[in-house]
């Protein structure tokens, strides 16, 4: 399996939403990190097939993607609403079939997956009526219907509690293990651990892709920790990206990203994907 | 199946949209039954007005001709027409006879000498006199080629072959026939549809959908034909609640349905009908009419609700579909007959049986004459097939917004 990302470009008007997106992907969890409004959802919807790109193609084992493709696509979009009048399982039987599944195939995965996202007891209920978490697990059984070969996730955790985050996490990671995923979100910890590749993205360009561990070894020597008096915590934020702030009896200690010692008492820390996530999307244009 | 099954109960099978068709059914029921009943002016007056009919059916009796239309004008002059006399023929039950039989001694006389000098459509001639008349004059210029020519021959050999309307009690299908307008199949029937179909693709862009429907492997063409077929159904399924429920409210209220057997000609509104049909015939005919019209309807309104990225919207577009029709009525004859396939062909007109099969309309196809009803059946039987093949188009098209 791969799935070839070149050079995409998409404008809506005069509006660049993606200057040249490239990347490549076969097995594995892809994380892709980025702000609001960077692209992540406009590059999804275009692999995703559900909008054209401007310019640039996307090669599936070599093919343009086709039937075959949206085959082995599973894809759970950012907004999901249901319909009024079904319940769980006649939604999951509703998209089975749209994904080919037969009937008899179709019954067994249900309850498999039902069962995986803790929704057995609610199937039989309207699937409007269920909560916000209970929405998203359902969406993420309906993504995983047709045994998907490529799944891609837009904000998938959004929502979610953080044991139900934690659970989710547990089985996409299972999932992952012989197939492309790929996870979009703008909180880190979602992919921090499981993400074999972090993919970032800025104003329609993405960065290079690596792992987490090698933009947290670039990070190395950018993270500083010091103590401040509360009343220059403003002025200070002013000039420093801050990723942390903690309150220490009269004083604040602060987690301040920057390339050179932001304070004479300032000390060096084991950075994490979160620095160099903000180092990337706040430090390097604003205070560079 | 389960896709057909599972569409279906998004747009008809469900709670909210069965008690909506078991209210429309109702409604189908009450309004047959009440302009039946009050256009009677009640069960006693109609029986009064039915044994009147039943002593005067058959071939016209020139007296009792003149007696009623001596009458209903009298009748005329005091009350004024229009309306108010339709007022006072739900009051008094002789007068009704008197009325219907002036009509009938009139179509008679169409029958024969056509319509009085200044009153024939001379586009449309009619009378066995007048196309004798018509035929020889365009023999003796040459003519005994031309379209024209053709036309009026058919016609007159099928007048003389269906021969002059006679008078029978055929009030329960006359009652019917009216439940049956043109008005009512597009407000009671064509416009409640438009209400089924409207969501259908339009809810895939609200429910944000169409980003899962889009990208599966059955979400590009085999998901529009489960679409196409929920359509049909609900078509079929309204046109049948709304001729079934006339139906039933016609009969409660003349609780007779005497008079299948008679020529269609028997029917006041289809005088001049073209057709050896009985009144049985031609009602299983209407109704496969309904039907069918129904279903266009149903494939235009499916098409407006993939083009449209709101409810509200292909809803709203829908009733202009059928607006545009009716406005037809209000314009000039210059401009209809500008416009005559629009004004022919609208929704409005395609559901107005009298004129569809009532008349002696014909057009010139090649040379050939061709009746109002069977270009009808051609022009939508096109349209049918060009609004599915834009439906199946426009969600191959389809992207996400
Ligand atoms: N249909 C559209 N027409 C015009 N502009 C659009 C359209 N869709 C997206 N955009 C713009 O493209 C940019 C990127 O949007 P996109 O939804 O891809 O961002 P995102 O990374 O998914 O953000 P978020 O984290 O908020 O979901 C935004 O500025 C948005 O306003
Ligand atoms: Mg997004």
């Amino acid at each position: 399996m791969e799935l070839i990302i070149s050079n995409v470009m998409k404008n809506y008007g005069k509006k660049d939403v993606l200057k040249g997106v490239s990347f490549k992907m076969d097995n594995g969890i892809y994380g892709l990190l980025g702000p609001n409004g960077a692209g992540k959802t406009t590059l999804i919807r275009i692999l995703a097939g559900l909008i054209p790109a401007s310019s640039g193609q996307v090669l599936y084992n070599g093919k343009k993607c086709d039937k075959e493709y949206r085959a082995k696509l599973g894809y759970l979009p950012q907004d999901l609403d249901f319909y009024p009048n079904f319940t769980g399982r006649q939604y999951l039987e509703y998209v089975a079939n749209l994904k080919g599944l037969s009937d008899v195939e179709a019954d067994r995965k249900i309850k498999e997956l039902a069962e995986q996202v803790d929704l057995t007891d609610d199937m039989e209920r309207r699937c409007v009526n269920y909560s916000g978490g209970m929405k998203r697990r359902l969406g993420i059984a309906q993504a995983l219907l047709n045994n998907p070969e490529i799944l891609i996730l837009d904000e998938p955790t959004a929502g979610l509690d953080p044991y139900e985050r934690i659970k989710f996490r547990n089985i996409i990671s299972v999932f992952s293990k012989d197939r492309a995923v790929l996870l979009s979100t703008h909180i880190v910890s979602d992919v921090d651990s499981v993400a074999k590749k972090i993919i970032m993205i800025k104003d329609g360009k993405v960065g290079s892709m690596e792992d987490g561990r090698a933009y947290m070894q670039r990070m190395n020597g950018k993270v500083w920790e010091c103590s401040i008096a509360p009343d220059k915590l403003m002025g200070f934020q002013k000039n420093h990206v801050i990723s942390n702030a903690v309150p220490n009896g009269d004083m604040i200690d602060i987690r301040v990203l920057s390339n050179s010692r932001p304070h004479e008492k300032a000390v060096n820390l084991e950075p994490n994907l979160e620095d160099a996530y903000l180092y990337e999307f706040n430090y390097k244009e604003a205070m560079a | 199946m389960r896709l057909l099954k599972l569409e279906l109960h998004k747009t008809l099978t469900n709670k909210k949209n069965l008690i909506v068709l078991a209210i429309l059914l109702v409604v189908y029921i009450v309004m047959g039954f009440s302009t039946t009943y009050y256009s009677y002016g009640g069960t006693e007056n109609y029986n009064t007005y039915t044994s009147m009919v039943e002593e005067h059916t058959g071939t016209l009796d020139e007296a009792q001709g003149v007696v009623s239309t001596d009458a209903y004008t009298e009748a005329k002059n005091k009350y004024g027409s229009g309306e108010a006399i339709d007022h006072y023929k739900m009051a008094d039950p002789v007068l009704k006879f008197n009325a219907d039989y002036a009509d009938f001694n009139t179509a008679v006389n169409d029958y024969y000498e056509g319509k009085e000098a200044g009153k024939q459509d001379i586009d449309n001639l009619i009378g066995i006199a007048p196309l004798q008349d018509k035929l020889t004059e365009l023999q003796a210029s040459g003519q005994e080629n031309s379209y024209e020519y053709a036309r009026y021959e058919k016609q007159l050999e099928t007048e003389k072959e269906l021969g002059a309307p006679t008078f029978e009690n055929v009030s329960f299908w006359d009652s019917l026939f009216s439940n049956w307008s043109g008005m009512n199949v597009l407000l009671l029937l064509l416009f409640p549809i438009a209400y089924f179909i409207a969501p259908i693709f339009t809810q895939e862009v609200r429910t944000g959908m169409d980003n899962i429907v889009l990208c599966s492997k059955k979400g590009r063409k085999e998901i529009v034909t489960s679409k196409i077929i929920t359509g049909v159904i609900t078509a079929v399924v309204m046109s049948i609640l709304f001729v079934a429920g006339t139906f039933i409210g016609t009969f409660a209220a003349t609780g007779n349905m005497a008079g299948a057997g008679f020529s269609m000609r028997c029917l006041a509104s289809f005088r001049t009908a073209q057709y050896a049909f009985t009144i049985g015939q031609f009602a299983l005919v209407s109704v496969l009419w309904i039907v069918f019209i129904a279903i266009v309807f149903s494939m235009v309104a499916l098409l407006i609700s993939a083009l449209m990225s709101n409810q509200a919207g292909a809803f709203g577009v829908s009733f202009i579909v059928l607006l545009v029709g009716m406005a037809t009525e209000i314009f000039g004859s210059g401009l209809k007959k500008l416009l005559w396939p629009i004004v022919d062909f609208s929704f409005n007109s395609l559901g107005k049986l009298s004129s569809i099969f009532g008349g002696t309309t014909t057009y010139n196809l090649f040379g050939q004459p061709i009746s109002y009803a069977m270009l009808g059946v051609a022009v939508a039987t096109v349209m049918l097939s060009a609004f599915i093949i834009f439906v199946y188009a426009a969600q191959k098209k389809r992207i996400v917004r």
